[in-house]
């Protein structure tokens, strides 16, 4: 009884649980700040009454014509695209057990990529409506690729790495393969290859945001097949649980995910690496808590990422990859001796 | 129970283990035993399932496990293997509700029963005042209790352990050994278990299976199995044995015209 008494006034009392909320508030607030920011910022500035009375009335002003039609469908494409980049490196990395598969690193978003510039380049109007699903079948064509290359009695989380660096490497050799054959059509996917949201509009919000929508529900899935997994896969399959099926279903997830952000947004790497990996490091592996806060940080880091790369740099527009990896990889260099030092002292 | 027919399998080129019968009895604990090579892993993950034979069959409850659906052996069948993933940074408490992962549909909640299991596991291995201490944050001999717990809420009548004791300092091995001997005892707890330590296995055994060049070289119980003979065929090593409530060796040196192969 004592011990019963005990558990009910207990609750949650992970050591981990106030810092997991703490961090989800402060993930949401700072995403709805990083909006209005990004809302605001730009070469035309407008106060606040301005905006409303543009966007919410059906006057033809200059409020409306750039707020409306300009920065919001730009401002929800970042949003999608980091949400479907950090969901998509939080459930591979889970799924591989290491914390380097990033779609970007082990060739997923590059497979998606090559199918995405076929179409682009030889088939432009098909591209319209079936760029996300051309894709998709990119990125799970490689990541089923790299899965069973690296199998050997299990898939070896050092095999990946490796076989997915390679992968990447053949990719990119197919991809300037293809540049060169087409070189008086490549203008077009030029910019979509460094990775930017610049110049969506509301036709590329419609064409992915039915996709985001499915992927982002069935990501709810994914923690719990992420920890039954992470038991590892003996003590899953001692306790009943079809490992392959969450594994595969996980697989074609991520990949999904990567394909979503690589049809709208070209090569934008390191989201999917570094959100991931900094949440962990602060609320832990845990996939329930991870997953939403992963989302949630990605689609900070773009939108905002986003929103400077535009601004910072007048006149010019830094795509926001580009920005990205000039940012992502020193942080994470930072972040990683930091958390170094403070290993080998504790 | 369980029982194996005629199961053979290839691991590789060189080695292959063959058992033409071996039949759990109800309420024992086996301890299978040998040297490093000789197959008693193997045929621990044979028995659970973790691996198929290349040919034979083992049979639970009299159905072989190949027909067996997934979740319904796990309500009867459990088992630790030895290696554990220790960045799981879950509390104790969450770890050993996934025992209840065969009895509930995943999305459900846990139903009484559930939660009663689950107290009832960290009750009986002592780790009900840990249950909201994350698994990074335990000692090795209550970390490998917490995955016993876990096992135990899969309230199971046969429980499988693959070298539960390895790494564990003496007084976590005792304690563990203890712990299985308290659940055979009180729960009618079936347990078959490897161990590498051949007097702890004779302590707290009833039965012993020695495995040798993966057949099946003695099997008995302590008093049939534990004679300087056996250890001088299967290990290479003279022994001397002490009879006291159970027989205990003390090894002396190991025979120079029989090398261990």
């Amino acid at each position: 009884m004592e011990g019963l008494s005990v558990q009910e006034s207990k609750g949650v009392t992970h050591p981990l649980s106030r810092k997991r909320f703490t961090v989800l508030i402060l993930l949401v607030f700072g995403l709805l700040g990083a909006v209005c920011y990004a809302i605001f910022a730009g070469p035309v500035s407008f106060t606040s009454t301005e905006l409303v009375d543009g966007v919410l009335y059906q006057q033809d002003n200059m409020a409306k014509r750039i707020v409306w039609d300009l920065r919001l469908p730009r401002i929800l494409i970042g949003v999608i695209v980091g949400i479907c980049l950090a969901l998509s490196g939080s459930i591979l990395q889970g799924v591989m057990r290491n914390p380097l598969s990033d779609p970007g690193i082990i060739g997923v978003s590059s497979g998606a990529g090559v199918v995405a510039t076929t179409m682009l380049i030889i088939f432009p109007t098909a591209a319209a409506t079936f760029l996300p699903i051309g894709a998709f079948v990119g990125a799970f064509g490689t990541t089923l690729l790299i899965y069973f290359l690296s199998w050997n009695q299990g898939a070896s989380s050092h095999r990946i790495i490796l076989v997915g660096v390679a992968i990447n490497a053949l990719i990119g050799a197919i991809l300037s393969s293809l540049m060169l054959l087409f070189s008086d059509r490549v203008q077009s996917v030029l910019p979509w290859l460094s990775g930017g949201i610049g110049g969506v509009g509301w036709s590329h919000f419609q064409m992915v945001v039915g996709y985001a929508l499915i992927a982002i529900v069935l990501s709810f899935f994914a923690a719990h097949h992420l920890r039954v997994l992470s038991l590892g896969d003996e003590v899953a399959k001692l306790l009943g649980h079809r490992v392959e099926r969450s594994r595969f279903f996980l697989i074609l997830l991520s990949s999904l995910l990567a394909a979503i952000a690589v049809s709208v947004s070209g090569l934008i790497g390191f989201v999917g690496l570094v959100i991931p990996h900094i949440l962990r490091m602060i609320i832990g592996n845990d996939a329930r808590y991870l997953l939403p806060a992963s989302a949630l940080g990605g689609a900070l880091l773009v939108t905002l990422a986003d929103a400077f790369a535009r601004t910072w740099f007048d006149p010019i527009e830094l795509p926001v990859g580009v920005f990205l990896s000039f940012l992502g990889g020193p942080f994470f260099l930072f972040i990683l001796l930091k958390g170094m030092r403070r290993n080998a002292t504790s | 129970m369980l029982l194996a027919k005629e199961i053979s399998y290839q691991h590789s080129q060189r080695f292959q283990l063959q058992v033409p019968h071996l039949q759990l009895k109800q309420g024992e604990i086996l301890s299978i035993i040998g040297p490093n090579g000789s197959g008693k892993s193997t045929l621990l993950r044979l028995l659970g399932r973790l691996w198929n034979p290349t040919s034979g069959q083992i049979l639970l409850d009299g159905v072989p496990l190949s027909q067996w659906d997934g979740c319904e052996i796990a309500k009867r069948l459990a088992m630790l293997p030895q290696v554990h993933d220790h960045s799981i940074e879950w509390t104790v408490r969450e770890l050993v509700e996934f025992g209840r992962h065969p009895h509930k549909t995943w999305y459900k909640r846990l139903s009484p029963e559930d939660e009663r299991m689950v107290h009832w596991a960290l009750e009986v291995t002592k780790m009900d005042a840990f249950q909201d201490r994350p698994l990074p944050a335990l000692s090795g001999g209550e970390r490998q209790r917490a995955w016993i717990a876990m096992t135990l809420a899969q309230s199971s009548n046969i429980l499988l352990l693959d070298e539960p004791t390895t790494y564990l300092d003496i007084a976590h091995q005792l304690e563990v050994m203890e712990l299985v001997k308290t659940l055979n005892q009180e729960l009618g707890l079936t347990v078959v278990m490897v161990l590498h330590d051949i007097n702890q296995a004779t302590l707290y055994s009833d039965r012993l299976v020695v495995m040798k060049n993966g057949r099946v070289h003695m099997d008995g119980s302590p008093e049939e199995v534990i004679q300087p003979s056996m250890f001088q065929d299967v290990f290479g090593i003279e022994v001397s044995i002490q009879h006291s409530d159970k027989p205990t060796f003390i090894p002396m040196r190991t025979c120079c015209d029989q090398r261990r192969k």
